[in-house]
């Protein structure tokens, strides 16, 4: 699971809970994978992303120095910026451990790089 | 719809004339329906405007240029044409229809075929030593070889003589057991052929592989095959081989439009992404022409909310690597072979922007909002789900793809062969799709229908159907 992933997942789907984002991530083993740089998809992919809960998952995973806790004006231009900022989106996976719920705790396992986000029948 | 093609003009296409040494003339076939999406490809990737047909797209390229047409991404095989015939007016007996094919071997442009095939297949010598002229009238028929294959319900059956009808089929045509005296006849009247080249057979091995369509053919393709190989085989003194063979020719014969063409595909294009098959896996080229069809900008996202082996977002992030691919599927075994199949692409050096999760396409643990684009090949009800469960399925799909998709700028690609599922569905659901253009498709025989959808200024459905008797419609998961 890259971290641009985790930055789309909730768990919102299960009753009771009201954003369900973002999720905690308790690594266990990690990977990096290579990915060729595009500073152009990086640059448009900024704006979709959630900042905050991006920099948290980069804590949860070790990256914590690589990224600033706001997005600094100007970004487009920061080209050390960009690289880190690819390197921890893209080329950084968990391939186990899992994801916590914030407000349920309810744990989502990640096994084979996969998380498995299925409900079971009494928490939908 | 692409035109079938005997439409086609064959002066139209100048790779064949002989006033153009280094043009050439390529077939590549592309599933029926998506001619013009590999048209598209071609003219943005080579700047050439192809000829399209059904099942097939003509280009004219530089003999330079062979090279790149097969790195495109939409089409399964290549070939390169040498000749096409519009009318070849086939004679009305058979002996006379050998002799045209056997003959035919003398009119095809070799050397540019050739020249071509060599520098592809990067075979060692030159393949064409010495051209030897035909000297029979064609070569001696074999119908009870070429003819074991027949079927009962072959359109040609009626136009064959009594005594060439093949022995499996006597029976039911109420013919008796020919004894081997009326062979014998039928044998002796035969002119004599010299025995195909005594002489040691040098070059490349090489097999033709005809397809025939039409009703008032007199010969079945296997028969064709043997008349045009056995004029090859005496040209050129190359060995026939019809399973370990270097070099495939092809001869095509659609009622009174014939061409000949050389293969440059071995293994047809597709075979290029999955070492791991699970059991309704689609084919690379497939995938591409739909993510295609969805024209991923920079930074998109491109979500496949059913990917089973995770073909489309595989296909996608290696052809369209300034989006993002996210695929996902409910079932363990899927996304277990989806990230075997990721990891073998990965350890090849490529570089892919895809991700796989597990879960369920009718509550997808996204944020709302987050997605672009969504491309995806859901269950037909045939070798994957059923017919019943689709009705629900695509309904709740539907809602909740249309929940993470973006308004307005959103738009959804979809296959599937269980047409009234998806039709009465994406009824229920036009306040937050549009429907726009489908276009049906040949999967595996099967005709499919891939439905453009656009998203609608609209984010959720506010008002139950209180028109539906199902009661799950009025259960609206965005009210949660």
């Amino acid at each position: 699971m890259k971290l641009i992933t985790h930055n789309m997942l909730t768990s919102k789907g299960m009753k009771n809970v009201k954003e369900g984002f973002p999720l905690k991530i308790q690594a266990e083993e990690m990977r990096n994978v290579d990915i060729d740089y595009d500073r152009d998809f990086i640059t448009r992919m900024i704006p979709k992303l959630d900042w905050k809960a991006l920099v948290f998952a980069a804590q949860c995973v070790g990256h914590k120095e690589d990224l600033p806790d706001t997005l600094p004006d100007g970004y487009e231009n920061d080209n050390e910026l960009l690289k880190r900022l690819h390197h921890v989106l893209l080329e950084v996976e968990v391939i186990s451990g899992c994801l916590e719920c914030p407000e349920t705790q309810r744990k989502f396992p990640i096994s084979n790089g996969i998380p498995n986000m299925l409900l079971n029948e009494d928490e939908v | 719809m692409a035109p079938e093609i005997t439409g086609i003009e064959p002066s139209s296409l100048k790779g064949m004339s002989p006033d153009n040494p280094d043009l050439c003339t390529l077939e590549a076939t592309v599933v029926t329906g998506l001619e013009d999406v590999a048209a598209e490809e071609c003219k943005e990737k080579l700047g050439v405007t192809c000829v399209q047909a059904r099942g097939r797209i003509f280009i004219d390229v530089n003999i330079a240029d062979v090279t790149k047409v097969l790195l495109l991404r939409s089409i399964d095989n290549v070939n390169i044409v040498l000749t096409m015939v519009k009318n070849f007016c086939f004679g009305d007996q058979r002996e006379r229809c050998f002799e045209q094919l056997y003959k035919f071997a003398e009119k095809q442009d070799w050397r540019k075929g050739m020249r071509v095939w060599k520098d592809i297949f990067s075979y060692p010598e030159e393949p064409i030593k010495k051209v030897v002229p035909l000297k029979n009238e064609y070569c001696c028929p074999r119908p009870d070889v070429d003819l074991k294959r027949m079927k009962l319900s072959s359109p040609i059956l009626e136009n064959l003589p009594e005594s060439v009808v093949p022995e499996h089929l006597r029976n039911d045509k109420g013919l008796s057991f020919v004894d081997d005296s009326l062979k014998q006849e039928e044998n002796s009247k035969e002119p004599s052929s010299t025995a195909a080249v005594e002489a040691v057979a040098s070059g490349p091995r090489f097999r033709v592989s005809c397809s025939r369509t039409g009703a008032t053919h007199k010969f079945g393709s296997p028969e064709a095959a043997r008349q045009f190989g056995a004029g090859v085989n005496e040209m050129f003194t190359w060995p026939v081989d019809l399973t370990n063979f270097d070099l495939e020719v092809l001869l095509c014969i659609d009622k009174e439009f014939v061409y000949v063409a050389i293969s440059l595909t071995r293994e047809p294009l597709f075979k290029r992404n999955l070492t791991n098959f699970g059991r309704t896996n689609l084919r690379a080229t497939i995938c591409h022409n739909m993510v295609r069809l969805a024209t991923p900008q920079l930074g998109e996202v491109v979500l496949d909310p059913m990917c089973g082996g995770a073909t489309i977002p595989m296909e996608g992030s290696l052809t369209h690597s300034q989006a993002f691919h996210l695929g996902g599927d409910n079932y363990g075994q899927a996304v277990k072979r989806s990230r075997d199949n990721i990891n073998n692409l990965l350890k090849k050096g490529k570089s892919m922007v895809v991700d796989v999760a597990q879960w369920d396409a009718t509550k997808l643990p996204l944020r709302s909002q987050c997605v672009d684009v969504v491309v995806s090949d859901l269950p037909f009800g045939k070798r994957s789900g059923n017919k019943a469960d689709n009705r629900v399925l695509y309904y709740r799909s539907l809602v909740e793809l249309a929940r993470v998709t973006k308004m307005k700028t959103g738009r959804a690609v979809l296959l599937t062969y269980d047409k009234g599922s998806m039709i009465k569905n994406i009824k229920r659901v036009h306040t937050l799709w549009k429907s726009g253009a489908s276009r049906t498709v040949n999967i595996g025989g099967l005709p499919a229908v891939i439905y453009t959808l656009y998203r609608t200024s609209q984010l959720s459905l506010s008002d139950c159907n209180k028109d539906s008797k199902a009661s799950e419609t009025c259960t609206d998961p965005n009210l949660k």
